[in-house]
């Protein structure tokens, strides 16, 4: 569908002709009123997980979302109840112990309890069952394309027999440059379930993003249908929409029972790493 | 099975009692009946003239011509002082002693372009006041022509839109609604065929080249019986048969694209044909930009028109035409195309001068392809196609002078294949998918009578039956409660597994309150079997059409319309106001974030409910003269009701503009000088927005207002024409005419979507984006006849 959107656009450029043209307008919106959101996530890396919890706002509020501190995080995988903690230095965010790791086939419980209600409920839970699909991932490669000016990451993984769901994120030197729902990759195996995925493009990088010498790391997460799903929409109400595609607008789905907003997540993952090797750059 | 046969039995006694009465007055009063018939037609083409008139002083009333030009009306033996005459053509009038049947075919000739002259009738206005039928309206070609045309592309359907009661469903684009109904309830017919997407260049475009067009007729609602399948309008595009007097032709030079039209006798006043083709060049601009991206892509449609007709004798003439067009967009890494397809094949019998019948075969066929070239291996190929053959037989018989009777059978065999994907090349990382086929066959049979109980009052009624069955080879998914499909079940290939039968009564009368006036009431009911899965606003090629089902009941709509027509024949001003309520049973919406492309279960992505709507329209027509045109007022709402959808709250339809004008006139300054005009003003569409937002990581997310409960600012815009016309020299055939336009005159930035996003620069801050698509465009066409 991207590629789809993207190429209608191109019908636009090409027609250069209509001069389709942007500018930012003010508008007036209603009042929103105030809900939980829950950005969290556990997955099979062993490492401090982070649930944070925020606040939502009025659409034009412009400034960061509001921290919801002091509240009583748990995580329940079916064997054990963590308390996660919240550091007095980041407000809202609670984490788990750093040599927390989640089990793949395990049903996992998110009980929030706030020090006072937000919307109509003090009490927020949301469950997740941590994915089992049992992929290989093998390498990437990656390959500049001019047009249209960007570096193709290409995946070599193996995909089971199951209906699966992936999430893929790109790291530069350990740092993350799939830091938006926009970035971040998603898959379903509706096409190439059972497959080799033989170098399918995945994902686009800029051409500043990778230098010569650069570690390049992909991690390939297996994850839920909702979750899957969240994301989806997710990418496609916060970037840009045109009459053409795309249906109107709908509210995001949420895993949060007593209408909370965002998502708890669990991942399996996986991932793999390459040197930007100057022998790229010789094209 | 047992109630579509329970229905037939009704329908066929229905039909026999409304054959009785005339049939019995025709035996009372068997022998004075006399009927005079024959063809209406232009003198300098031999064009044959869709809704000519025959006006007879002595009954103070008359008939029109049929889509074929063909007139019948039944007359005591007498004297008659008969007028024949056609908007745009000089009125013929003669005297007939009328002792036997007669045949007069009649022709008329254009009126010459003289500034003075006083024109001689309102005949069609008449016309319009005193039969039943109401919603309707029908455009010349040579009117059409006259509207300011976007990038100086004259569209049929563009100047639809300008029509009261039908709304673009967005900028530029050739979907639109009629009546607040959604654009898949619009029957779109090219000469009897289906066009499934009536659009060129993601709608910009209309696939009808106004060169191979004779005339268009949109009928709002009083559909008559003789239509059906389609809940909300018929578009009726009548192609030219083709200069049977002498070869011409006919052609322009556009900013974005050319086209040339070719007709003449093959044998003169036997035969004749017609070929139109047309194609764009806008990628001929591409090499010029500066942008490699933008250098590499190709983009154009071409189209062909083409017609022949064989005229046997007076009793028999044979039609063949058809149409093929096509878009091509493709660059290195990706490739779309899209096309419809029409053929029709018409046999014209006059059984007697009483009896016109016409008998049609048609195939009709929409398609679209899309991938990414081999070489890649992301390379993949996906394609879908609709393709319909259909049979048609109508019967008009002139029963008595009081009484035109139609009736006929109509069979449609679909074959839909929603989608299949696969992947390219040896190494390919993609399995196919595909969407499994499914076939139908629809089917109408139907009758009306137009019938006049007094001088004041007309009456038309109607009945049609139609019915629709699902045959196999057909795979049906079945669904639980929440939609997620449970189980499956194969229907082999020739198996009925499903029927659907509706009987549609359609009702209208007028009330003649004096010469020139009358009050027209209408009832009509519609019925659809087959759907389009689109949900955006603006048409896409990407459409997947959809058969009624196990899943999928037939939408039903009913619509009450009431009018007063007045004609004004000192100023030659047809004016009416219209009233209707619309209910639409079985409407069908789709749910939150729905997935409609390449969907095996796409059933389970359809949820139902109802929609309704209503208005009033206004209309000041001016037909004739120096200055003509018309201005339109309409004001309507329109709702949806789906109880999985914005909680089960109405929500107004996304083409719900309240008010909306149109003003279009045309002026001829001097015998070489046209100016045209047109100003649209409508109330912005209705449009969800976000109330609030909420960030997970670093993107901020939107909670969203209730559907559609903002508005898009409101959209107006102007556009003028001028047209200059080289002086005409005695002897030559060669005739141009230069016509410059300018869309968009007074540079209002229409909003076509507004975007809400983050701000790039600084975090936490979201703005409100509009996009708009034109600016001022201009346009310079050459257009010549010879």
């Amino acid at each position: 569908m991207k590629n789809l959107t993207k190429a209608v656009f191109g019908i636009f450029l090409v027609l250069g002709l209509f001069s389709a043209c942007t500018e930012t307008i003010d508008i007036e919106l209603d009042q929103s009123f105030t809900r939980l959101v829950v950005d969290g996530q556990i997955s099979t890396d062993t490492m401090a997980h982070l649930v944070r919890l925020s606040q939502s706002a009025n659409y034009f509020s412009n400034t960061e979302p509001a921290a919801v501190s002091g509240a009583s995080v748990v995580v329940d995988d079916g064997s054990q109840a963590i308390t996660l903690l919240e550091y007095p230095e980041r407000s809202g965010m609670y984490y788990t112990p750093a040599n927390y790791y989640g089990i793949p086939g395990n049903d996992y419980l998110l009980s929030v309890s706030l020090p006072e209600a937000i919307g109509e409920s003090i009490n927020y839970e949301a469950t997740n069952t941590m994915p089992q699909t049992a992929f290989q991932l093998d390498s990437i490669q990656l390959e500049f394309r001019n047009p249209p000016g960007f570096w193709m990451v290409k995946l070599f993984a193996m995909d089971p027999p199951t209906t699966d769901f992936y999430r893929l994120d790109v790291l530069r030197n350990g740092l993350i440059l799939t830091d938006t729902a926009y970035r971040t990759a998603i898959l379903d195996d509706r096409l190439i379930n059972g497959n080799n995925t033989n170098g399918i493009t995945v994902m686009f990088l800029y051409e500043d993003e990778v230098m010569p010498g650069d570690t390049i790391s992909l991690i390939m997460s297996a994850i839920s249908k909702d979750y899957y799903e969240f994301l989806l929409e997710l990418r496609n109400e916060s970037g840009f929409s045109n009459p053409l595609f795309g249906g109107p607008p709908a509210n995001i789905s949420s895993n949060l029972r007593e209408g909370g907003l965002g998502y708890f997540a669990t991942r399996k993952t996986s991932s793999v790493s390459l040197v930007a090797d100057s022998s790229l750059w010789q094209r | 099975m047992a109630l579509p046969f329970r229905l037939i039995t009704a329908f066929v006694l229905v039909l026999f009692l409304a054959f009785e009465s005339p049939l019995q007055a025709e035996e009372e009063v068997a022998k004075p009946f006399l009927t005079l018939s024959g063809y209406i037609s232009d003198a300098s083409t031999g064009e044959m003239l869709i809704g000519g008139t025959l006006y007879i002083t002595e009954l103070s009333g008359g008939t029109a011509t049929n889509v074929y030009g063909y007139y019948s009306v039944r007359l005591d033996p007498g004297s008659y002082s008969l007028t024949y005459s056609y908007i745009g053509y000089n009125s013929k009038q003669l005297q007939l002693d009328l002792r036997n049947d007669t045949l007069i075919n009649i022709k008329l000739s254009p009126q010459e372009m003289e500034l003075n002259e006083v024109v001689i009738t309102g005949e069609s206005a008449l016309e319009n006041v005193r039969r039943p039928q109401m919603s309707v309206a029908r455009l010349d070609i040579k009117n059409i022509r006259q509207i300011p045309a976007f990038m100086g592309e004259v569209d049929v359907i563009k100047a639809l839109q300008l029509l009261p009661g039908v709304q673009a469903t967005s900028e530029g684009g050739s979907g639109f609604s009629v009546r607040g109904g959604s654009p898949d309830q619009n029957l779109i017919l090219l000469d009897e065929a289906l066009v499934y997407n009536p659009s060129h260049l993601l709608g910009f475009f209309s696939v009808f080249n106004n060169d191979a067009v004779k005339s268009v007729e949109l009928y709002k609602g009083d559909i008559p019986s003789e239509y059906g399948g389609r809940l909300s309008s018929v578009v009726d595009v009548r192609m030219n048969d083709g200069n049977s007097q002498r070869i011409t032709g006919q052609g322009g030079v556009g900013t974005i694209s050319s086209r040339l039209t070719l007709e003449g006798p093959i044998q003169k006043d036997k035969s004749s044909f017609m070929l139109a083709g047309r194609r764009t060049y806008a990628d001929l601009f591409l090499a010029l930009s500066p942008n490699e991206d933008v250098r590499n892509n190709t983009l154009y449609f071409y189209d062909f028109n083409g017609k022949a007709n064989y005229t046997f004798n007076d009793k028999n003439r044979l039609f063949v035409s058809g149409y093929f067009g096509k878009d091509v967009f493709k660059n290195e890494s990706f490739a779309l195309g899209w096309g419809n397809q029409t053929l029709t094949v018409r046999w014209n019998h006059l059984f007697s001068p009483k009896i016109f019948s016409n008998f049609s075969l048609i195939y009709s066929r929409f398609n679209y392809e899309l991938g990414i070239p081999e070489g890649e291996p992301n390379a993949f190929d996906w394609n879908s196609r609709m393709q319909d053959y259909a049979l048609k037989s109508d019967f008009t018989w002139f029963a008595s002078a009081s009484s035109t009777l139609k009736f006929g059978l109509h069979t449609t065999f679909h074959s839909f294949s929603p989608g299949t994907a696969v992947g390219l090349g040896e190494e390919t990382a993609f399995n196919k998918l595909e969407v499994p086929e499914s076939f139908a066959l629809e089917s109408g049979i139907y009758f009306n009578n137009e019938h006049q109980l007094s001088n004041r009052l007309t009456l038309k009624y109607g009945l049609r039956l139609s019915m629709f069955n699902n045959i196999g080879k057909g795979t049906v998914y079945q669904y639980d409660e929440q939609y997620e499909k449970v189980d499956s079940v194969v229907y082999p290939s020739g198996e009925i597994y499903q029927t659907f039968a509706n009987l549609e009564p359609r009702f209208s009368l007028a009330w003649k309150l004096d010469e020139f006036s009358s009050v027209k009431a209408a009832y009509t009911r519609n019925a659809q079997y087959v759907h389009l899965a689109q949900n955006s606003t603006a048409g896409t090629p990407l459409d997947i059409w959809f058969p009624t089902g196990p899943n999928v009941k037939p939408q039903l709509g009913d619509q009450f319309s009431a009018g007063y027509f007045r004609y004004f024949p000192k100023e030659k001003l047809e004016t009416s106001v219209e009233g209707f309520y619309k209910l639409n049973h079985n409407a069908i919406d789709f749910k939150d974030h729905a997935e409609l492309l390449l969907n095996e279960y796409l059933d389970g992505e359809l949820r139902f409910g109802k929609a309704w709507s209503y208005g009033l329209e206004f209309l000041v027509r001016l037909n004739e003269g120096r200055l003509n045109g018309w201005v339109s007022y309409t004001w309507s709402r329109t709702f949806r009701e789906i109880p999985e959808i914005n909680k089960g709250k109405p929500y107004p339809a996304s083409y719900d503009r309240p008010h909306d004008v149109s003003i279009v006139a045309n002026y001829k300054l001097s015998k070489r000088i046209d100016l045209g005009a047109n100003w649209v003003y409508s109330t912005g569409s209705a449009v969800t927005f976000p109330t609030g937002r909420f960030t997970i990581g670093n993107t901020i997310a939107p909670v969203y207002s209730d559907r559609n409960a903002y508005r898009l600012p409101d959209y107006h815009r102007l556009d003028i024409s001028i047209t200059l016309r080289a002086k005409e020299k005695p002897g030559r055939k060669w005739t141009g005419e230069w016509n410059l336009s300018v869309y968009n005159a007074y540079y209002r930035k229409n909003p076509w979507v507004i975007n809400f996003i983050a701000d790039p620069e600084q975090p936490n801050v979201t703005n409100a984006e509009m996009t708009y698509l034109f600016g001022i465009v201009p346009a310079i066409t050459y257009n010549f006849k010879f």
